[in-house]
């Protein structure tokens, strides 16, 4: 069941002071959607936050990237990376530092729950690069930022989040649904709308809005497919936990748009294996500066 | 009570919105015109190598580059090899091999985008790289054809690599994928031609493989109407059409019996009478085959002689077709110039005095000028093959 925009209006009330992206990743979003905009323009706004300059650097250095030789500067990794690239990757480190903890909180490790984004992330490039989607870079934010709704979630009631894990896990049915019943809005509703607010990219803000259940919005987008299904694929390999303990299907529909037969699932989990230790530097994120 | 000055202010603000938008409607209006000039420049190019110097033109009026370097992938191996260069400096070409060692070239297909290196000249870059050049960036242009990798094309500029914008380098990807098609269809289109090719040298090998003392006979006739052709300066079609004739211009000997096409003696005249009829056989055979038509009046004429007295119909002068006229030329030297059942080879040089003294007779004089002039060519090409004479 998708929730009306009116429940979800009513619901959405709740949680008033919804966090804002940081000035200088605004910034960095609103000019990357201007073509015009070069990689000196870009460097000087992220140059402005020292600690983000870093981050993203030592991400772009990563074995995920692969570039043979080192970036030292942020001008370099744009014309080397991309623009979405980086404007993703400085997203995704503010995104974090805001919505991450690294507190267990009761049955939810945020430490598991991130590993959880970064394996679906690592996972949704996969599947999108197989179905040569004109952007795998977006596919490996959206699936980095996918659940950005759940800690809202915990954030703002987090008995009421963790009641509907338990449910969860009582009923054995898909958190999302015990989100509905308990808090009147899921994980994937409040991340959309937290997308929206933030100004995300359409694509992004569609694929964390979609990704529980792609068919009910009848278009076939090989992103939001590609989150579903490899949100799914990533919890019955036990990567992670996002405190869900509904089943591991994936939809049919989305399979199909995919490609994934049982031997393509195969490949994609060995990929997967591959990948996830060349991304390690991403799991790194909160520790350390 | 409203406030004038303030709705005043608000209205020029919309104005100077408008205004820059429409800056930008203009801007990519004259941008789409010139990308849909040079798309189509590039799919133009029919063949393989022209749509390759074209693109390396092309992309010189989209980003003003110093030198160029164009590689293609092969996909054996998974590597990319040089193909074409422009103005490339032997300073530059030290740039551009280190970064094909370095594997970022091969990166840079992989991401199948249009990226930057950054100038020399800054920190870790410039290792091992001469004082002289610094100050190039280079732009790496992946070139895919439906996603796949063809090529990539490496340009070296001036312009420092932070000031290129989004849209300057997706131009360049954009342009680069449309040569990517074109040269994938260009390959196509050679695959086939050489299918073409291959399926006439086939047939030419049928009746070789049956008249033993014709080997390579129909291969040398072709190449020696080729030259008489060049050197009349027909075009390149009709070279074309004198090649294959000359290659299946006896293709009709199939139809001839055995104990005739290879009799170890003279032929008797009824013999000989059968033997006449290959011209005609070998049209019946390319008639029924469009894409070989054309080649009809050369096999059927071939042994047409200038003055009338050839067969199969007897005619003369320009009647004779000039692809007939210049294989009739071509077959006969080539026939006195090796053994037969009924000969033995003469030199080339005899070839040559028969051929002259036929002039006017047998042979077209215009002809018979013109492979006077193609002869030590011709000559050449004969000791080209080594054991043959």
């Amino acid at each position: 069941m998708t929730l009306s925009q009116n429940d979800l209006q009513k619901a959405l009330t709740r949680y008033k002071d919804l966090p804002t992206l940081p000035d200088v990743v605004a910034r960095v979003l609103q000019i990357v959607s201007n073509p015009l905009t070069t990689a000196e323009d870009l460097n000087q706004i992220i140059s402005l936050d020292q600690a983000l300059t870093f981050k993203v650097l030592r991400l772009a250095n990563s074995a995920y990237y692969g570039f043979p030789k080192e970036i030292t500067t942020i001008t370099q990794a744009v014309t080397i990376l991309g623009f979405n690239t980086i404007r993703n990757l400085a997203l995704s480190v503010s995104v974090h530092k805001m919505m991450f903890s690294e507190r267990e909180r009761g049955l939810f490790s945020y430490r598991d729950f991130w590993k959880h984004c970064v394996a679906v992330g690592v996972c949704s490039r996969i599947l999108a690069r197989r179905v040569g989607y004109k952007s795998e870079e977006n596919a490996f934010t959206a699936g980095l930022l996918h659940d950005i709704g759940k800690s809202l979630l915990e954030r703002v009631d987090h008995l009421a989040f963790l009641s509907a894990i338990e449910a969860s896990r009582l009923d054995g049915k898909p958190l999302w649904i015990a989100e509905q019943e308990i808090l009147g809005v899921d994980h994937a509703a409040v991340g959309g709308r937290l997308a929206e607010i933030w100004n995300l990219p359409q694509d992004l803000r569609l694929a964390i809005e979609r990704q529980n259940q792609p068919s009910a919005y009848g278009v076939s987008d090989p992103l939001v497919a590609a989150v579903h299904a490899a949100n799914q694929i990533c919890r019955r390999e036990g990567l992670g936990m996002d405190g869900d303990f509904g089943g591991f299907e994936f939809e049919e529909s989305a399979g199909r748009l995919l490609d994934l037969d049982a031997r393509a699932l195969k490949d994609v989990s060995a990929e997967l294996g591959l990948q996830l230790k060349q991304a390690e530097e991403f799991l790194k994120f909160s520790r350390g500066s | 009570m409203d406030d004038p000055v303030g709705k005043i202010g608000e209205l020029e603000r919309h104005i100077d919105t408008l205004e820059q938008i429409n800056e930008g409607l203009r801007q990519s209006f004259e941008e789409l015109s010139q990308l849909y000039r040079l798309s189509e420049t590039i799919t133009s190019a029919l063949t393989f190598s022209r749509v390759l110097t074209l693109l390396l033109d092309v992309m010189r009026e989209v980003v003003e580059y110093d030198a160029g370097m164009l590689y293609l992938y092969e996909e054996r191996g998974g590597v990319l090899r040089p193909n074409l260069e422009k103005n490339v400096t032997p300073e530059l070409k030290v740039r551009f091999d280190a970064q094909a060692r370095e594997g970022t070239l091969l990166w840079a297909l992989r991401q199948g985008r249009t990226l930057v290196l950054p100038d020399s000249g800054q920190g870790s870059w410039t290792l091992g790289v001469p004082e002289e050049d610094a100050g190039h960036s280079f732009l790496l242009v992946p070139i895919l054809a439906r996603g796949k990798p063809v090529g990539l094309l490496n340009l070296a500029v001036s312009a420092g690599a932070g000031t290129f914008s989004q849209r300057d380098l997706s131009l360049l990807s954009i342009l680069a994928n449309q040569a990517g098609i074109s040269l994938e269809n260009a390959r196509l289109y050679e695959a086939v031609r050489q299918d073409y090719v291959d399926v006439i040298q086939a047939l030419a090998g049928t009746v070789d493989a049956r008249d033993h003392y014709t080997r390579e006979h129909s291969n040398r006739v072709s190449i020696y109407g080729v030259a008489i052709a060049r050197h009349l300066r027909l075009d390149e079609a009709f070279i074309e059409t004198v090649q294959f004739g000359g290659l299946l211009h006896d293709i009709g000997k199939i139809g001839i019996p055995d104990t005739i096409l290879n009799k170890p003696a003279r032929l008797t005249p009824e013999e000989f009478q059968v033997m006449k009829g290959h011209s005609a056989l070998g049209a019946g055979i390319l008639r029924r085959v469009e894409s070989l038509s054309h080649l009809v009046p050369l096999v059927l004429y071939h042994h047409e002689r200038f003055d009338g007295g050839g067969y199969p119909e007897g005619l003369a002068g320009k009647k004779i077709p000039l692809g007939a006229r210049i294989l009739n030329v071509a077959d006969s030297f080539e026939t006195i110039t090796s053994d037969r059942v009924y000969h033995k080879a003469r030199t080339l040089e005899e070839g040559l005095v028969e051929i002259r003294r036929c002039s006017g007779g047998q042979f077209d004089p215009e002809i018979v000028e013109a492979f006077e002039s193609v002869f030590e060519e011709v000559r050449a090409l004969r000791q080209a093959e080594g054991g043959h004479r």
